[in-house]
């Protein structure tokens, strides 16, 4: 008797923890479909009529340009630092390599608060408030870390030997990392910047400060409209960026399934 | 075909009192090696002995604390590794995961040629040829069997006819059949390139089967060095006794020594005779007699013999090997280990009195090791 009761709470647990996490998400989305002219659920009809006006508004599509374009330069900066980064890390034995893991690992637990208000100070008198560079920058130093975890894990995993039988195979030591190394820790890297590109579309506060004027990135104009406008074009833009990180942890899943299936080490978390 | 096609002809390398420690542990101390062009020579030792530390030493991928490695007479200490013109077997093959058979053969020669891709294709099948691995070439690593991933790695060393190859226990991971197939294998590709082979191995076996020099190394140094038949018929040592091949070895001292053989009194109480060659032993030395298994007879009744040394003991253990069978025999307290050859029929049980007996020319003296 116990031992069935057992053998059904945890998959009811189980269930009631997933609905109670996904609640949230089902709703916005039902309503983003929403027949109704304001925020109701359920809603009393379906229709696409809130994606149309989305489509139909430049105010929006402007925003939707700028997140996609921090999102785009945070990518590539991260990505660009994070895996040098990673290299220098885990290759070698640099001074103070656990001091300065710990920093770039630390802007993962400093309040987003802090940050967004030490950068607006710190930009004013560079000239970097209100523009993309500068919010990308920002981002960057938030995405950096998941570049450089995912990247130190992928070599981690690499077989050092690969890039010695390039070496004395007659590749020079930066091209077997080029042709060798990087394409086998590629599915790695990738999931890095996709967590480095999801954070910056959905990340709120520092760009409330950096880029909070008259451009406004998507989670800005968002942040704005649900304070004023109460109508289901909010939830459809929600629902627009939760597909966004819904279609990048696919892509990572499925290049870590095709590094898995090529029998490359697995890429990180 | 390109000028710029370094000839196949073997390098002659030394190594000059090269000394790597890391930390305060000395991996390679000090040693001194001849390996004569086209030869095919073998560092074997067990783990920790240096070996595979002397032979990263060689590809570059280490610089030594002390000392020169010189290919040809030209000091290569400061040659990066990818210029060194070196084909490398890795213990794991160490094969391209994300290119296929070909692309893994054809890297060596992108990176050292200027090939035209139809001359580089030719190479590449030539090349696979020579290790039986044709009809592979779009196949990725992960879907060839080990010994095809081996011959893989040989081919992709061997491909742009560098002037020294070197494989790091390259067999160690195939079974006790292919491993004895590759063995000749590998012999027989060196005979048609002329290359110069450095092997690195702990298995004796692959050692004699392959080489023309074995290099026994021990604890970062060389313990001897000499041919295959050289080492196992007359070491120097009984380190080297015991690494090469099963070895009996009597402790003993020397009694008495004549004109052509020491008399040894060993320590179980009964004494020896053992053939006089340049061994420097005199009398009252502390010595090892090295009796090899397969030279050991037994017999249930005392059969002396002229030239043979006859000793009766007890059968403290019987292994039956198939090919073989292998007694372990307590003489006064020493274990003598004899192993039998055409044993079909011949039944000896645990416990049973026995007379061993071993020609007294097959016995060597070695001086015990203050080591």
């Amino acid at each position: 008797m116990s031992v069935r009761v057992g053998r059904l709470a945890i998959p009811t647990g189980t269930l009631l923890v997933l609905l109670y996490l996904l609640f949230p998400v089902v709703v916005v989305v039902l309503i983003s479909f929403s027949s109704a002219r304001f925020l109701s659920f359920p809603p009393p009809g379906y229709s696409i009529q809130w994606y149309a006006k989305l489509l139909s508004d430049p105010d929006w599509l402007n925003s939707l340009a700028i997140t996609l374009q921090v999102g785009a330069l945070t990518t590539v900066f991260s990505t660009l630092l994070g895996v040098p980064a990673a290299f220098a890390l885990s290759r070698y034995g640099i001074p103070g390599r656990s001091f300065v893991t710990a920093l770039i690992l630390a802007s993962l637990i400093t309040p987003t608060i802090i940050k967004g208000l030490s950068l607006y100070l710190f930009y004013v008198p560079l000239g970097l408030v209100n523009t993309i560079w500068g919010l990308a920058a920002a981002h960057t130093v938030s995405g950096l870390p998941y570049v450089v975890i995912n990247t130190i894990a992928s070599l981690r995993s690499a077989d050092r030997d690969l890039e010695r039988a390039a070496v004395i195979h007659g590749a020079s030591p930066l091209w077997a990392v080029v042709r060798i190394t990087l394409p086998i820790i590629a599915p790695g890297i990738m999931v890095g910047a996709v967590f480095a590109f999801i954070q910056s579309v959905h990340e709120l506060l520092v760009a409330l400060f950096v880029l909070g004027g008259v451009e406004k990135p998507l989670a800005v104009k968002l942040w704005a409209g649900v304070r004023s406008e109460v109508d289901p074009t909010i939830a459809a833009v929600s629902t627009g960026l939760i597909g966004m990180a819904v279609l990048a942890y696919a892509c990572a899943g499925v290049a870590q399934l095709l590094s898995k299936r090529r029998g490359l080490p697995a890429a990180g978390p | 075909m390109a000028a710029n096609v370094t000839p196949s002809r073997g390098a002659a390398v030394r190594i000059d009192r090269l000394r790597k420690t890391f930390g305060s542990a000395v991996a390679v101390d000090s040693i001194s090696l001849d390996i004569p062009t086209g030869s095919f020579v073998t560092l074997l030792g067990p783990s920790g002995s240096g070996k595979t530390t002397t032979l990263n030493l060689i590809a570059g991928f280490l610089s030594p604390d002390a000392g020169s490695i010189l290919f040809d007479g030209a000091i290569v200490s400061n040659v990066p590794t990818h210029k060194r013109n070196i084909g490398m077997v890795f213990q794991n093959y160490a094969l391209f995961p994300h290119m296929t058979v070909f692309d893994n053969v054809g890297f060596p020669l992108k990176m050292r040629t200027k090939l035209t891709s139809a001359e580089a294709r030719t190479r590449i099948l030539e090349t696979l040829a020579l290790v039986e691995l044709n009809g592979f070439e779009a196949r990725y690593p992960r879907q060839l069997s080990g010994g095809q991933q081996q011959r893989v790695a040989m081919a992709r060393a061997l491909v742009s006819h560098p002037r020294l190859l070197l494989m790091d226990e390259p067999l160690g991971a195939l079974d006790k059949k292919l491993r004895e197939q590759m063995q000749f294998e590998i012999k027989n590709i060196h005979r048609s390139i002329g290359t110069t082979f450095v092997y690195v191995t702990h298995d004796q076996t692959e050692a004699l089967t392959m080489s023309d020099l074995i290099v026994v190394m021990n604890y970062g140094k060389i313990e001897q060095a000499g041919t295959p038949r050289q080492l196992y018929e007359t070491p120097e040592n009984q380190f080297v006794a015991d690494f090469l091949g099963g070895a009996n070895l009597l402790p003993g001292t020397v009694a008495a020594v004549a004109a052509d053989h020491f008399s040894v009194a060993v320590e179980g109480g009964f004494t020896v005779q053992v053939p006089r060659d340049r061994v420097a032993a005199k009398a009252g030395d502390a010595v090892s007699v090295l009796v090899r298994p397969e030279e050991v007879g037994v017999a249930l009744t005392e059969d002396r013999q002229a030239g043979a040394e006859c000793v009766a003991g007890t059968v403290t253990a019987v292994g039956y090997l198939g090919d073989s069978l292998k007694l372990e025999i307590a003489v006064a307290g020493i274990a003598i280990g004899a192993k039998l050859a055409r044993a079909r029929g011949f039944s000896i049980e645990s416990g049973q009195r026995v007379f061993v007996s071993w020609p007294r020319a097959s016995a060597r003296l070695l001086l015990r090791s203050t080591r």
